[in-house]
C-alpha cells in the first residue's frame, strides 16, 4: 500500500493530468467516440523524471498506463482511458479514469489537454482550471458549469465543449505549461540482433 | 487506476459503485447538527467481511471528521478521511459525506476523478449506527418518471446532481421516508 501510494504521489506531481497541473474537470467528453482519431502514439514515452506512459490501442481510443521509475508491477500503475481528436488542426486528448469507475466520495471526470505529437516527442498542456474559472466568472454564459468551493466543473455537453475549445485554443493562457515526453526506443532482444 | 485511499471502503462501507451513490457537486448541509456519534464504530465480522472495518468520528468546527479504515490498516496512508455533516429533514437524520479537504489522504485530487458529496439517511442509537445511501438508480428513475425535479446532468448514463443545497434539501425532505430512495443499509456497532 505504501509503495503504491508513493508512486501515486510521484505521478500526481509530474503527470500532465489533474491535480498538480490544475486541469479543469468536465462531466462530459470533449472527444466523442465517433470523433476519436488514431494517432501514432502506441508504445512507451518517458519524461525527464523517468515517468513512463505506455499507450495501447483499445477500441476507438487508448488505454494509458502511467508508472513512476521505480514501479515494476501492476500494483503501482495508474490506468486512464484516452481519446484523441482534432478541433480544427489542433490535436486534443480527453482523459478519464479507466472504465470510469467511481468510488464513494469521488466521481470520474474528463480532463482535456492540447497535444503536440511528433515522431518521438509528445507534449501535453492541460486546460487550466483557474483560467476557466476566471472566464466563467467574467461571463457566466460563456459555457455551462458549476462552481463549488470556488472550483469550476464544466457541465457543458460535448458539442458546446468543442465550440468553446475552438475559441479558447488560440489563447496560450488557457493551457498549463506543456509537459514533454520522449519515445522510449524499443528494446531489441539479443537473439534478434 | 489507483484508489489506494478507498480500498478499505471496498468491502464494508463499500465502494461508490457497490454503494450506488448519487453524486452531487453541492452539499446537502453546510454545517452540522450535534449528534452523539463521536468515537469508534465497527462493522460486524461475517462471511463477506472477514475483517472488521473501523470508523472513528471526531467533532470539528462545523463538521465531524471521519476516519475509515480496515482493521488491518495501522497507518494513516491506508485510511480514508471524510468530512461529515449531519442534519435533519422531515424529522429524520441525514449525513453528507465529502472527502476531507476535498482530497484523499495524500493531499491531491485523484487522477481522472473529482471529489463529490454523497448523502445517506442515518439511524443512530446509543450503540448502533446505520447508513443508507441515496440510491442513484432510484433517483434516475424518479426523475425519468417526473416524480421529482432536481437539477442534474446525465453523464454516461448516470445521474450527477448539480442542484443547489436548498433544492437538495427540498427534495430530500419530500422523499425522506420513501422505502426505495435509499439503498441497502450498512450497520456499525460502537
Amino acid at each position: 500500500m505504501s509503495r503504491r501510494l508513493a508512486v501515486a504521489v510521484l505521478i500526481a506531481c509530474v503527470t500532465p493530468l489533474p491535480a498538480c497541473l490544475d486541469q479543469a474537470p468536465s462531466l462530459h467528453a470533449l472527444i466523442a467516440e465517433a470523433d476519436a482519431v488514431a494517432v501514432p502514439i502506441e508504445g512507451t514515452w518517458v519524461d525527464k523524471d523517468d515517468l513512463g506512459m505506455t499507450f495501447e490501442a483499445a477500441g476507438r481510443g487508448y488505454v494509458l498506463e502511467l508508472r513512476g521509475k521505480d514501479c515494476q508491477d501492476g500494483d503501482c500503475v495508474l490506468r486512464l482511458d484516452v481519446r484523441f481528436g482534432r478541433i480544427g488542426d489542433q490535436l486534443f486528448a480527453d482523459f478519464i479514469g479507466h472504465d470510469a469507475d467511481d468510488e464513494f466520495g469521488t466521481w470520474p471526470v474528463h480532463a482535456f489537454a492540447r497535444v503536440t505529437l511528433d515522431k518521438d516527442r509528445l507534449e501535453f498542456a492541460v486546460l487550466h482550471r483557474d483560467w476557466v474559472l476566471a472566464k466563467v466568472k467574467a461571463k457566466p454564459s460563456s459555457i455551462a458549469h458549476e462552481i463549488a468551493d470556488d472550483k469550476v466543473v464544466l457541465t457543458a455537453k460535448t458539442a458546446a465543449l468543442r465550440k468553446a475549445m475552438k475559441e479558447w485554443m488560440g489563447d496560450p493562457k488557457a493551457f498549463g505549461n506543456p509537459l514533454v515526453f520522449n519515445r522510449r526506443a524499443a528494446v531489441v532482444p539479443v537473439a534478434a540482433q | 487506476m489507483l484508489r489506494h485511499g478507498f480500498l478499505p471502503l471496498a468491502f464494508a462501507l463499500t465502494s461508490g459503485a457497490c454503494f450506488n451513490q448519487a453524486p452531487s457537486i453541492h452539499p446537502l448541509f453546510v454545517d452540522t447538527v450535534t449528534v452523539p456519534v463521536d468515537g469508534r464504530w465497527h462493522t460486524e465480522e461475517g462471511p463477506w467481511h472477514p475483517d472488521r472495518d473501523l470508523m472513528t468520528f471526531e467533532r470539528r468546527d462545523d463538521h465531524y471528521e471521519l476516519d475509515y479504515r480496515s482493521q488491518e490498516c495501522k497507518q494513516d496512508d491506508c485510511s480514508v478521511r471524510f468530512d461529515v455533516r449531519f442534519g435533519r429533514l422531515s424529522g429524520r437524520l441525514f449525513a453528507d459525506f465529502t472527502l476531507h479537504d476535498g482530497v484523499p489522504n495524500d493531499g491531491r485530487n485523484q487522477i481522472g476523478s473529482w471529489p463529490v458529496h454523497a448523502f445517506a439517511r442515518v439511524e443512530l442509537t446509543k450503540d448502533r449506527l446505520e447508513f443508507s445511501v441515496l440510491d442513484r438508480d432510484w433517483l434516475r428513475g424518479a426523475m425519468e418518471h417526473r416524480l421529482l425535479s432536481l437539477k442534474h446532468e446525465n453523464a454516461d448514463g448516470d445521474v450527477f446532481l448539480t442542484a443547489s443545497t436548498r433544492d437538495l434539501q427540498r427534495v430530500l425532505t419530500e422523499w425522506a421516508n420513501h422505502p426505495d430512495a435509499f439503498g441497502s443499509t450498512t450497520t456499525f456497532s460502537r
